[in-house]
């Protein structure tokens, strides 16, 4: 699971910006939970701070039972990471991808992980190909096996569907679908209302660094008087901006 | 069109000029090189040249007492001993009955050969004070030295021969900056671009191709220019503030050769900044863009280096080079040396080759595949461009020729020839074509000439040796042959081997081999795509640069051109393979028969021969 | 370890799908060398030929009976002064002038910044010597004392470094200094390669949430840097050894003293070069990680590459010699083991001296790549840490 309490980030170039404003939620296994919030909201500094890739100015934060600060490559095998940008090597097939990770992460036996990987994936029919000659579908298939290939408990997945067709994204959904069923805990961030509204067992609602809310899909009905999650989110933000 | 290029040239400019890290290279660089090479230099030239040590010498004792102290020799004592002495850099064995003195050196230490040198000087001053007592008890009344005192006088002053060291490095410095700066520029400005999708943006945007290129090329040159023109200024500046003080006296950048060398640079680095555009243009990524520059700069600072051989000097055929010949015509306008015509020369040939580099530039400039990436290789040649294989197959026969067929012909030149010719050069003629899969027959047009064509190449081979004695012989004032080079092409004919083994080898053996490579395989699978001229021209290029001599050239090339127009009018390779033979087999007869008393038939018959020969295959290919 | 090997055997992968590397490491020398040689070769032919089409131009005042030995061809008299010789119209003026006492004075002026005009005073000095000779044996055969007894006798230098050094002493230089630029370069563009490549293309986030410390990733990655590079240094050695191989067919024997070289040396030399590959990866991969584009890591990695091919340049010169502070200057002692080490032989302490050195710039300079990878700022491109901030101001 994920326990994230009083996360703070600043960044200080060109001026101080605080683009993680004591940010706690928790995630439990078998759980989606989703981070909603429009670009810039702070969504994938976030991320990086449950990833290991930023440390904190603020707060902790603790995965699997390890925390981020105190045991950061306990944290990185207990996670799959995927950021936004697919992180293929392009003169790299896509068997040699997945079993260049399996290496990195000590995958024991990693030839037969890689085997079951692309047999359950489906990579068959291009596992030999090169990345750099995979279409984007392809490709995001086999950044999906990368994140897979050592069985981690946690998911954190970095707007996963953004620019993807519909067939593409479907399939991200089912992945973390399953991924919830094997007990997993999927943390993801994406603008997408419709996608928050299908998947998320709970949705965190962020920005401008803040959390506006945390709550399951019904909570946030009850709480707002509004059905569609756009409408709510259009709503919270209002309101936090009357606030401000 | 003009506006547009302003355009693009500002705002590329303004986007280098942002890069700090840029800057420091393009800039930094050219002015702190100088200043601290000249200042490192000047502080460690005396250590370098170990001109102030002592040395340690061991010498017998009647040498001893001439050893004067500016010798700078310190002695040690002892008799000369076999075993390394370790402690004396050298030790002089006295001349004994007829045998001659030695001094004992070790060449690998240069501490050794200085001190040689200055034994040298002792025991010749200790001769020449013998044989003036020889001289003396024989009552002759003179001394050794006047027998002929020899006084030199060099009218070149210190400071001239200072500029002349300064002139073997100066373009090699020059050159290198400005190479450095238009790699950058170029790699930011046109490769940077297209991997950064810019250039996309850029090109839908309506602008003019041509003054897109033409803006950018622009910032590539403009930065070269200044950076060379910084290294010039800092140069100047760091030899007027006096970083550099040679022991034999002051150093200055001759103020005659400032503006002679700002005419040589401009055109060199101009063209330089259009080569490196063009190669940048060419990659299709920014990696492939360094590598190919970093091998295009490795390739002009080893031509900028002929400047920092003394041996060499400014030749009529090195002024034709394109980075050589304005590397030394600037080395020798630093020491005053005005070779009025020389210079011209080198100027004109620059202006060429910027000519031809603009020319080539303005063709890509119209192909699609330019800004936009390439073709892939299965596109590239269902079009017929076969331009990338033609070259690989040259460059293979060279490879082959150099690695292969010297060797072989250096166990054995008869067989390792008759190899070289059908092993190499008829197997890379098949092969070429086997490997992109053309048909041989179509492409090397094999195919039974008609009659009148076959009549017309047996007058055109009778001619063609005219051809190339011709050219031969025109060009011998620019590019004079050696002795020692004839000699080895008239050692090469004169084994002794009957009449037609010598024919086989060198006129029917080559022509085969050959033809079947040119004219057969390069000009086959050029000619799909490129135009007849063009096609000719290049692959007459090539088989003169094939001939790996430079006063082969000329001739071979312009034998080239005739063979190619043959095989392109007639049709058939069988008629450029009867020129050929026919060429090769009069120029072995000539060699061998002694037939003309200087060797060469008079120019009263080269003349019309040669008419006949360009004649007769211009009348080729009429159909009745 | 485990990861560290792999590591390196992935970007191994990549690079030998490289056709740009392979390009550059082995086809590149194959062709540059015959290139340069046979350029050099014809450069020299020509050179020749114009040099016998030139006579030496010498105006001539000399007694009748010596002028026609001094005159022969290629030197040719012709009238003039020393405007003419100014004025490149002339190349040396000669004038011997008989003394009143007996004897000859020669005169011989020339200008020492022209070929032509050196070629002309080599070649009258070699002359006036030999007449000197000549007559001074005339004498001694004259007055029946013998032909030499008024000659000087002969100076014979005796060349005693063990046979065949001498000729790999020359070689032993350039070959040192090549074989540095060849790995500075070839260490350079990889480099860039696999840290801001793998930024830019932002596979290198995805590698940093891999549970593997930071070190192994840098260590993997330099030590594929190192192979690649001496692998392009192998290329290039076996490339020269095939091209002077095809011209001199008595090579063997030219390079026959390197074979029965003690072998230690030549270990000592092998393992000067290993390390300094890594030490050259460790150094430049420093100044290349924190670039933020090819460019600037280009930029960044040229400059010390410039510093680092000056430094091994020293071995050019002959005067220099290896000693212990040399040696612990990163390249230029390497360069100068690698010369003796070719040339004769070096003391086991200095190379180890300079494989210490080696080795430490190595372990500082993966050390500091693992603490700058590790750092967010250099990973998001959002602030470099306070001691590489210098390397990069902000981004426009």
């Amino acid at each position: 699971m994920i326990e994230a309490r009083g996360l703070v980030k600043r960044f200080h170039s060109p001026r101080t910006v605080v683009a993680v404003d004591h940010v706690s939620f928790r995630c439990l296994p078998g759980q989606i939970f989703g981070l909603l919030g429009p670009n810039g909201a702070g969504k994938t500094t976030t991320l990086r701070i449950l990833s290991t890739l930023m440390a904190p100015d603020e707060g902790s934060a603790v995965l699997n039972g390890y925390d981020v600060r105190r045991e950061p490559e306990r944290v990185r095998a207990s996670i799959g990471y995927l950021s936004t940008s697919t992180g293929l090597y392009g003169r790299l097939s896509a068997r040699e991808m997945i079993l260049y990770f399996a290496r990195l992460q000590g995958v024991k036996e990693p030839g037969r992980r890689v085997d079951e990987l692309v047999e359950e994936m489906g990579l068959a029919a291009f596992a030999d190909t090169r990345c750099d000659r995979l279409s984007t579908g392809m490709k995001q298939k086999v950044s999906i096996a990368r994140v897979l290939v050592h069985d981690p408990p946690i998911l954190i997945l970095d707007e996963p569907t953004a620019g993807l067709d519909v067939l593409v994204a479907r399939s991200f959904m089912e992945l973390m679908e399953r991924a919830r069923a094997a007990g997993r805990c999927v943390l993801f961030s994406t603008h997408i209302m419709s996608e928050a509204e299908r998947l998320c067992d709970r949705i965190a609602v962020i920005h401008r660094g803040r959390i506006l809310a945390n709550a399951s899909l019904e909570e946030l009905r009850l709480a707002t008087g509004q059905h569609y999650m756009e409408s709510i989110f259009v709503h919270l933000v209002e309101q936090a901006e009357k606030q401000a | 069109m003009r506006r547009q290029t302003a355009l693009v040239f500002r705002w590329t400019l303004l986007q280098q000029l942002r890069d700090p890290s840029g800057l420091l290279v393009i800039f930094l660089i050219p002015v702190l090189l100088n200043p601290v090479a000249l200042w490192l230099g000047d502080r460690f030239q005396s250590r370098l040249q170990g001109k102030d040590a002592q040395l340690l010498v061991r010498v017998p004792e009647e040498l001893a007492q001439w050893i004067l102290p500016e010798d700078q020799l310190e002695l040690v004592s002892g008799p000369h001993s076999e075993d390394n002495d370790s402690r004396a850099l050298a030790s002089v064995e006295p001349a004994r009955d007829g045998e001659p003195a030695r001094i004992h050196y070790r060449s690998i230490r240069q501490q050794s050969v200085l001190a040689k040198s200055r034994l040298e000087t002792v025991l010749q001053r200790f001769q020449e004070h013998e044989v003036d007592v020889a001289l003396e008890q024989a009552g002759l009344g003179i001394t050794y030295q006047q027998v002929l005192d020899i006084q030199e006088r060099d009218l070149a002053t210190s400071q001239e021969s200072q500029a002349g060291l300064l002139g073997r490095l100066l373009p090699l410095i020059l050159l290198f900056v400005v190479m450095n700066a238009a790699m950058l520029s170029a790699l930011d400005a046109i490769t940077g671009e297209r991997e950064r999708s810019t250039l996309e943006t850029i090109l839908s945007s309506g602008v003019n191709r041509l003054s897109l290129l033409m803006g950018k090329v622009g910032v590539v040159v403009g930065v070269a220019l200044l950076s060379g023109l910084l290294a010039l200024m800092s140069l100047w500046a760091s030899l007027a503030l006096g970083l550099y003080h040679p022991s034999t006296g002051g150093l200055d950048l001759p103020f005659h050769a400032i503006p002679w060398l700002l005419v040589l640079f401009l055109p060199v680095t101009l063209f330089l900044g259009l080569v490196t555009s063009l190669v940048a243009a060419q990659a299709p990524d920014f990696r492939t863009g360094q590598f190919n520059i970093a091998m295009l700069m490795l390739v002009v600072l080893a031509m900028a280096g002929v400047s920092a051989f003394p041996s060499l000097s400014l030749s009529a055929f090195l002024a034709l080079v394109p980075v050589s010949g304005v590397a030394m015509a600037m080395r020798e306008v630093m020491v005053g040396h005005y070779q009025w015509g020389l210079l011209a020369l080198v100027l004109l040939a620059s202006l060429l080759h910027l000519g031809l580099a603009v020319y080539l530039g303005a063709r890509m400039v119209v192909r699609e595949d330019l800004l936009s990436g390439r073709y892939s290789v299965a596109e590239r040649r269902a079009l017929g461009r076969f331009a990338p294989e033609v070259g690989g197959i040259f460059a293979l026969c060279l490879l082959a020729n150099w690695f292969l067929g010297q060797r072989v012909q250096s166990l054995d030149f008869v067989w390792g020839t008759a190899f070289t010719q059908v092993v190499i050069v008829m197997g890379l003629a098949l092969g070429g074509v086997i490997w992109v899969g053309a048909r041989p027959s179509i492409t090397w047009q094999l195919r039974w000439p008609g009659r009148g064509d076959t009549a017309l190449a047996l007058v055109a081979g009778l001619g063609a040796p005219g051809i190339s004695l011709l050219l031969a012989r025109v060009q011998a004032p620019l590019l004079p042959i050696a002795s020692s080079y004839r000699e080895q092409v008239n050692a090469a004919l004169d084994l002794d081997l009957p009449m037609p083994v010598l024919l086989a080898l060198f006129a029917a053996l080559p022509a085969l081999s050959e033809e079947l490579l040119f004219r057969g395989t390069l000009l086959g699978l050029l000619r799909r795509h490129s135009s007849p001229i063009k096609s000719v021209l290049v692959v007459a290029l090539l088989f003169g640069t094939m001939h790996m001599q430079v006063v082969r050239v000329l001739p071979t090339t312009c034998l080239g051109l005739l063979l190619g127009a043959a095989a392109m009018r007639g049709r058939s390779l069988l008629l450029p393979m009867g020129i050929h033979v026919i060429h090769n087999g009069l120029l072995v007869l000539l060699g061998y028969g002694h037939w003309f008393p200087d060797g060469d038939p008079p120019m009263v018959l080269l003349l019309p021969m040669a008419f006949l020969s360009v004649a007769s295959v211009a009348a080729m290919g009429r159909r009745p | 370890m485990r990861t560290i090997l792999a590591v390196m055997g992935k970007e191994l992968l990549e690079a030998s799908r490289d056709a740009n590397v392979l390009l550059y490491a082995l086809g590149f020398p194959l062709l540059l060398y015959p290139m340069l040689i046979w350029g050099v070769v014809q450069l020299l032919q020509v050179e020749a030929g114009v040099t016998e089409s030139q006579p030496s131009r010498v105006a001539m005042s000399a007694p009748r009976e010596m002028l026609s030995a001094l005159a022969e061809p290629p030197v040719e008299s012709l009238p003039g002064g020393e405007e003419d010789l100014l004025a490149d119209r002339l190349d040396a003026i000669l004038e011997l002038v008989p003394q009143p006492a007996g004897g000859l004075v020669a005169r011989l002026t020339f200008r020492s910044t022209r070929a032509r005009s050196r070629r002309a005073r080599a070649l009258l000095s070699e002359r006036l010597e030999s007449w000197r000779q000549h007559y001074l044996e005339d004498l001694g055969t004259g007055m029946g004392r013998g032909a030499g007894a008024f000659l000087p006798w002969k100076i014979e230098a005796v060349d005693e470094s063990p046979a065949g050094e001498v000729a790999t002493t020359v070689v032993s230089r350039v070959l040192a200094v090549l074989l540095l630029t060849v790995l500075v370069l070839s260490t350079l563009y990889p480099l860039v390669e696999v840290m801001v490549g793998e930024r830019e293309r932002g596979t290198l986030e995805t590698t940093m949430v891999a549970a593997v410390p930071r070190l192994h990733v840098v260590a993997g990655k330099l030590l594929a840097v190192m192979l690649i590079a001496m692998t392009a240094v192998l290329g290039n050695l076996v490339a020269l050894l095939a091209t002077l191989a095809s011209m001199l067919p008595d090579l063997g024997s030219t390079l026959g003293p390197l074979a029965s070289r003690d072998p230690l040396s030549l270990f000592m030399a092998f393992m000067g070069l290993l390390t300094m590959a890594l030490a050259l990866a460790g150094s430049m991969g420093l100044v290349i990680l924190p670039a933020r584009s090819y460019k600037t890591a280009q930029n960044n990695g040229m400059v010390l590459g410039t510093v680092f091919l000056g430094l091994s340049a020293l071995a050019l010169f002959p005067q220099v010699e290896a000693g212990p502070v040399l040696a612990l200057v990163p390249a230029a002692g390497t360069s100068l083991l690698l010369r003796d080490s070719i040339a004769g032989g070096v003391p086991m302490s200095l190379g180890t001296i300079v494989v210490v050195t080696n080795l430490s710039v190595a372990v500082v300079g993966f050390w500091l790549g693992s603490r700058v990878l590790a750092n967010e700022g250099y990973l998001f491109g959002e602030r470099l840490p306070r001691w590489l901030a210098w390397m990069e101001r902000r981004r426009d």
